[in-house]
């Protein structure tokens, strides 16, 4: 649990600055999608909670603070929701002290309401998140634009009310807590259609508009650009009054109002690039998350091997006693950090098979280690001592995976190319240092260079040595559009997995076949084992699909052969 | 819950040490391989053999363990080889370029009949 901040102290009793008449219970917790912050107010007239959340003991917390001064002074509760995602109010649904009954009234804007009543998981996201709505009694839908629809019963009074922001004037409800103090709601749709952000004195409480661009936020059910855009500018001016001295999100700590709305200020202009995002629906997250685990193994493949090159070299210079070159290397990159980074998706990734997390959790647990992976690896460092072509697909898969887990197709950058120049090309320069036998040797004349071919030369194994590599090019075989190093890497892939796989020999030829190519990469010998079903075919598979293409395995006793086939003119 | 926790066994055959490997070599197995070796090494052990067979992973920190028991043995006149690796194992050391300098062999009796 984090202790809070300077701005508000968790879980304790405080006054709500610019709010004499109020005090205020926040329940911060760390940012995840199981619940929400939640926050009690304690009017003079009536007790506030905002959002009790998605954890029993959570509820049952602040079930017990709200009875504790509900019986010191009887008032009403109301219960007020920043919008009905199924992390902010599930235990409305099945919460004694918040489902309603004597006393109790639940207050949700109109769209919300309207959600809940219906039970409508999409739009709670529940059904991404793996939970069953239950049933809610709205006794007070907020800031409806039907008229006259929302001021019930005697318990609680809304004020109708509107403010001017950006010369636009904005509807807002005002829920009179006694002794002067009041909960003023503001309708800010984007992040889903019934969000609101709430004041009470000098504090803001802004839901979940802070994380309303995240990936993996941003699309969900009920999302919507254009409003979200608005929002951030609305929600930006409220953050500006001179009165307000803290922000509240629907997660974690609480902000300064100049912090928060510098958020917003970038937030809206990251809003800006996601048009056409994909949504965010059980179906995506289902195979972002088989992605997500065919792309992880991939990298923890290629970045095993660049680390054990890596280790190796500094090995051969210690035996060389050039221990001092050994450091330099060693710390150009931190093959623990990746150790330890990769271990962390594997931990999760068992949890995840053993169905004890969602599709969402693992897309969102590898979104992070995406990232982590970013920081601490540096393509342009490592490229000056091992494999610019290694590095270059482990960075490219990294990105790749980020771009579908915004919610973007991920485009290959298409030119004209001769397939059979592509597959010289990359055999002239697969497994091979950019340093030749002749330039070690003039470089022999400077210690320093002599190094630095020498690092390079065993930083590049000889992957391929022992293999007799042919390549038959077919007759009339036209220039294909595609992405040149999409399908230079993609044949590199399969070349070094038969490599790895000991084939004795490799053939490689193409054909046409119709409007398309076709390109066969045969292994006689080696091991075949867990070939068709692998890693690395579902990889290759996810790679050709890219470039329009599909890949075709075939295995036996002798060897096998892997197929792909390419339009020759590709229309993304 | 972590898949596959690594497990080390040790047996004697003639004057070799073999350590029988199990799991996945990761970052929270590899100060156990690490501290296994050192008390083979402490022990006066001077031929080691590790049993691959049912190792299904090995991170960058299991190869660097590998590579500096290579160091120790070789600094001594011993032997240090590796038997058994599935494809996916094989696959890190032939593409990391470790195959060319560590001593790999089919299976134990190989191991033993090369070493006499």
């Amino acid at each position: 649990m984090p202790p809070g901040d300077e701005l508000l102290a968790n879980q304790e009793w405080q006054p709500v600055p610019g709010a004499p008449g109020l005090r205020i219970y926040p329940y911060l917790r760390k940012i995840d999608t199981i619940s929400s912050n939640s926050f009690i107010l304690d009017g003079p007239d009536l007790v506030v909670c905002i959002d009790p959340g998605g954890l029993a003991d959570q509820a049952d917390q602040l079930a017990g603070e709200i009875a504790r001064i509900r019986e010191e002074r009887p008032r009403p509760l109301l219960v007020i929701l920043t919008h009905v995602h199924i992390d902010h109010v599930l235990q409305v649904m099945y919460h004694y002290a918040f489902k309603g009954g004597p006393g109790v009234i639940i207050g949700i804007q109109e769209d919300g309401a309207m959600a809940v009543e219906g039970k409508d998981a999409r739009l709670m996201i529940a059904d991404i998140l793996g939970k069953e709505p239950g049933t809610v009694s709205v006794g007070l839908p907020l800031l409806s634009a039907r008229e006259g629809l929302g001021i019930r019963g005697p318990t609680v009074t809304l004020v109708e009310g509107s403010c001017i922001l950006r010369g636009e004037r904005i509807r807002c409800q005002e829920i009179p807590l006694g002794g002067g103090e009041s909960l003023r709601a503001y309708h800010t749709p984007g992040h889903s259609p019934d969000s609101i952000c709430l004041r009470a004195g000098g504090i803001l409480f802004i839901g979940d508009l802070l994380f309303a661009t995240a990936p993996g936020v941003a699309g969900i059910r009920g999302w919507n650009l254009e409003d979200l855009i608005r929002s951030l500018d609305h929600v930006g001016i409220l953050l500006g009054d001179e009165g307000l001295e803290v922000c509240c999100p629907g997660h974690g700590r609480p902000f300064s109002p100049a912090t928060a709305r510098e958020v917003l200020g970038k937030m809206a202009t990251e809003a800006r690039s996601l048009t056409g995002i994909a949504e965010v629906s059980p179906a995506w997250a289902k195979e972002t998350a088989a992605y997500a685990r065919t792309m992880m193994e991939m990298v923890n493949e290629l970045l095993t091997v660049l680390s054990g090159r890596l280790y190796l070299v500094a090995h051969v210079l210690d035996e060389l006693e050039e221990s001092g070159e050994a450091e330099r290397l060693s710390g150009m990159a931190n093959p623990e950090t990746f150790d330890l980074i990769l271990s962390d998706f594997h931990d999760f990734s068992e949890e995840y098979r053993q169905g004890k997390v969602l599709d969402i959790h693992l897309a969102l647990k590898a979104g992070q280690i995406v990232q982590k992976l970013h920081h601490s690896f540096h393509p342009k460092v490592l490229s000056t001592v091992t494999d610019a072509t290694l590095l270059r697909r482990a960075d490219r898969i990294l990105s790749d995976y980020m771009t579908r887990f915004r919610g973007f197709s991920v485009r290959p950058e298409l030119e004209e190319v001769d397939p059979g120049g592509l597959v010289r090309d990359v055999l002239e320069h697969a497994g091979r240092s950019p340093w030749t036998g002749e330039a070690i040797i003039e470089a022999a004349e400077s210690g320093e260079r002599y190094l630095e071919a020498l690092v390079s030369r065993i930083a590049h194994p000889p992957v391929f040595e022992g293999i007799r590599i042919t390549f038959t090019p077919g007759d009339g075989i036209p220039p294909v559009t595609t992405d040149t190093d999409r399908f230079s890497d993609l044949i590199t892939g399969i070349l070094e997995e038969f490599a790895g796989r000991d084939a004795e020999e490799i053939r490689i030829a193409t054909s046409l076949r119709g409007r398309a190519i076709r390109l066969t990469i045969e292994a006689r010998g080696g091991r075949t084992d867990g070939l068709s079903d692998g890693k690395k075919v579902r990889f290759l598979r996810e790679e050709c699909r890219v470039l329009s293409g599909e890949l075709a395995v075939a295995t036996s006793d002798g060897g096998a052969v892997l197929t792909i086939t390419l339009p020759v003119q590709n229309r993304p | 819950m972590r898949g596959f926790r690594m497990e080390i066994t040790k047996t004697l055959k003639g004057g070799v040490t073999v350590l029988h490997l199990s799991g996945r070599v990761d970052t929270s197995a590899v100060p156990g391989l690490d501290q296994a070796v050192k008390e083979v090494l402490a022990g006066g052990a001077r031929r080691l053999l590790l049993d691959l067979r049912d190792v299904v992973y090995i991170s960058s920190g299991g190869l660097r363990i590998l590579l500096a028991t290579a160091k120790k043995l070789s600094g001594c006149d011993g032997r240090f080889g590796l038997y058994g690796l599935q494809t996916e194992v094989y696959k890190i050391f032939r593409l990391a370029g470790f195959t060319s300098i560590f001593s790999l062999f089919a299976s134990e009796e190989d191991a033993l009949a090369a070493w006499g």
